[in-house]
């Protein structure tokens, strides 16, 4: 760049801003990555889908019967957003209402033991989707994770690995001794993880009422008697940990999106999750809140850390994996301008 | 932690993925984040935001991305929500019961279940708290403005406990309340669908031949309430009661 004016200088700059964009954008959504991360949240999620949907059956004609707690108007009535139909309105025979629940089951089983996991994965999301719409009164923060968990295990190949359909490729030998990485998970991956500090972003900054600035919402939260499952009352004689608990969430909430990236702050911020986290599903009693939760937080967990958690295997060494897989080195901008 | 960048490799990406491919999938990818992040920063929309949301809602409805994420905000409850219901059975018996009960709704996920279709007259903005103290000295801290304030004048220890408190003290102005604070009439049409249809339910389900629901407002106790007088959670005096619906089978 040798033009040194100042209308020079600035578009130099936009252009390599936009330069740098481009690369770290394509770097960022389309470096294929080992599918561990994406196909372990693949267990965890689909396990807590199954067991959210199995909790449906003993309410089932209570919720989605024809004379459920929300009648089909209620559910559809203009508070609720106009493009959330359900196709349960259309179901009024109990025996088809427990066929088409046994099939959405069995549907989440196999996504959860990765068996036709890409059919699954999309009639889970499809389910999920149904189900909530049909009872938004009676949604919480569960259902919002379940179902960005299970759309986002559409993207790519969720069933590659720890799997049963990996298991019988390999029992008929079509499959390859190692998981070629994916762009696919890749994708599904990052849209987890963009998802979940939009998730934290705004569940902090809309925690704007007195109680979270003067240390108390941590109070009304272990003394509420309908959420408690652990008594904790014992904590109003030490006013200064409630307050420490509550100013903790409300920051780590608010600054997650950020310090969620750098690789330093990154394990910070994810260990956090889990005292807070489990905190709310012991003390709170919403134990499914708080492992989805957790759940959403493995995505910013390393495929190799994942690998050697549970494959129990090493981190292959860098020499040895460059060999076959690393891109020619670039060469440094001084040799390339000398033709060297 | 990070994502692939940990092992200093960068694999190649697969010949399908040409520039055209990529550039396709990165508009998709544009939109997708722009729907998710849209409905939880347009809550309150702005002339921009609400337009641009309102664009998206044919994608973020039925795929049901578009949530608030707003987690116990802007306050955790001060106040609970549950139902007591009185049923008249054809056979002349009453059944009388209050959902959700925790001790006999498990799993919790059930409970919480049910927990939401209660607590969603909250989330409506309902409730039958009356503003303005009057001469009632209140013993709990209910989130009313009053009372908060009230507390608030004995942790700043201006007084020992509320009963130092003079009455004249107590007088609120209604008109010093935000209107958002303010509590909803019971007649309010989205409070009254619902509960309508909860007491539908309970009709049909039990062959009914009338149906009573009452709203429990339950309030948690301030810390120093609990410091003070070591009071229980579920102490009856923490209770409001009103009753929302009277529904007879001939209104069916």
């Amino acid at each position: 760049m040798n033009d040194r004016s100042l209308p020079g200088l600035a578009a130099g700059y936009f252009a390599d801003l936009g330069r740098s964009s481009v690369r770290g954008w394509n770097r960022f959504w389309f470096t294929p990555t080992d599918p561990a991360t994406y196909c372990l949240i693949r267990i965890l999620a689909g396990w807590m889908l199954f067991y959210t949907h199995l909790v449906w059956s003993i309410g089932l004609e209570d919720f989605f019967g024809d004379n459920a707690w929300l009648s089909v108007d209620v559910a559809n009535s203009g508070i609720e957003a106009t493009y959330n139909r359900t196709f349960f309105e259309l179901i009024h025979s109990p025996t088809l209402l427990w066929c088409v629940h046994i099939f959405a089951l069995v549907c989440m089983f196999c996504l959860t033991i990765g068996l036709f996991s890409r059919p699954a994965a999309f009639l889970t999301a499809f389910f999920t989707v149904q189900y909530a719409n049909r009872v938004p009164g009676a949604n919480f923060g569960l259902d919002q994770i379940n179902t960005l968990l299970a759309l986002y295990l559409c993207v790519g190949a969720c069933g590659a690995c720890y799997s049963m359909d990996r298991l019988i490729a390999r029992w008929r030998d079509k499959a390859p001794a190692e998981v070629p990485p994916s762009v696919g998970a890749n994708i599904g991956i990052r849209l987890i993880q963009l998802h979940m500090c939009v998730v934290y972003l705004f569940a902090g900054i809309g925690k704007t009422g007195v109680t979270w600035w003067n240390g108390d919402a941590m109070w009304l939260s272990v003394a509420s008697y309908e959420y408690q499952s652990l008594d904790m009352t014992w904590l109003a004689h030490w006013p200064i940990t409630l307050a420490l608990m509550t100013h903790v969430s409300i920051w780590w909430e608010m600054t997650y999106c950020v310090l969620v990236w750098p690789r330093i702050t990154r394990p910070i911020m994810v260990a956090l999750a889990v005292p807070l986290h489990l905190g709310i599903a012991v003390f709170l009693g919403m134990i499914t809140f708080g492992y989805i939760m957790i759940v959403g937080n493995v995505a910013f967990v390393s495929p190799w850390l994942v690998r050697r958690i549970v494959d129990r295997k090493r981190k292959p060494s860098v020499p040895e994996v460059a060999k076959r897989e690393r891109p020619a080195r670039r060469k440094p901008r001084q040799a390339v301008a000398a033709g060297k | 932690m990070s994502q692939q960048s940990t092992d200093n490799v960068t694999p190649e990406a697969p010949a399908w993925l040409t520039p055209k491919i990529k550039i396709l999938i990165s508009v998709g990818l544009g939109f997708h984040l722009l729907a998710v992040f849209l409905p939880p920063f347009a809550l309150v929309p702005s002339p921009m935001t609400g337009p641009v949301k309102d664009a998206t809602d044919w994608y973020t409805g039925p795929l049901r991305i578009q949530n608030g994420y707003r987690f116990f905000s802007p306050d955790p409850p001060f106040v609970s929500m549950v139902m007591r219901y009185e049923i008249d059975l054809p056979n002349g018996e009453t059944l009388e019961g209050v959902f959700p009960n925790r001790e006999t709704y498990w799993p919790r996920l059930y409970y919480h279940r049910h927990l939401m279709l209660t607590s969603r007259l909250q989330s409506l903005g309902f409730s039958s708290i009356e503003f303005g103290l009057g001469n009632k000295k209140p013993i709990i801290n209910d989130g009313s403005p009053g009372s908060t304030w009230v507390v608030q004048r004995i942790e700043n220890g201006e007084y020992e406990d509320a009963d130092q408190i003079p009455d004249e003290d107590y007088q609120i102005d209604p008109q010093d309340i935000p209107e958002y604070m303010r509590g909803e009439p019971l007649d309010r049409v989205d409070t009254r669908t619902y509960v309508d249809s909860y007491a539908r339910h309970l009709m049909h389900k039990h062959d009914a031949q009338r149906v009573r629901l009452y709203l429990l407002e339950h309030a948690v106790p301030s810390r120093l309430l609990m410091i003070e007088e070591d009071v229980e959670l579920d102490a009856p005096e923490s209770y409001r009661e009103s009753l929302l619906i009277d529904l007879s089978r001939e209104e069916l």
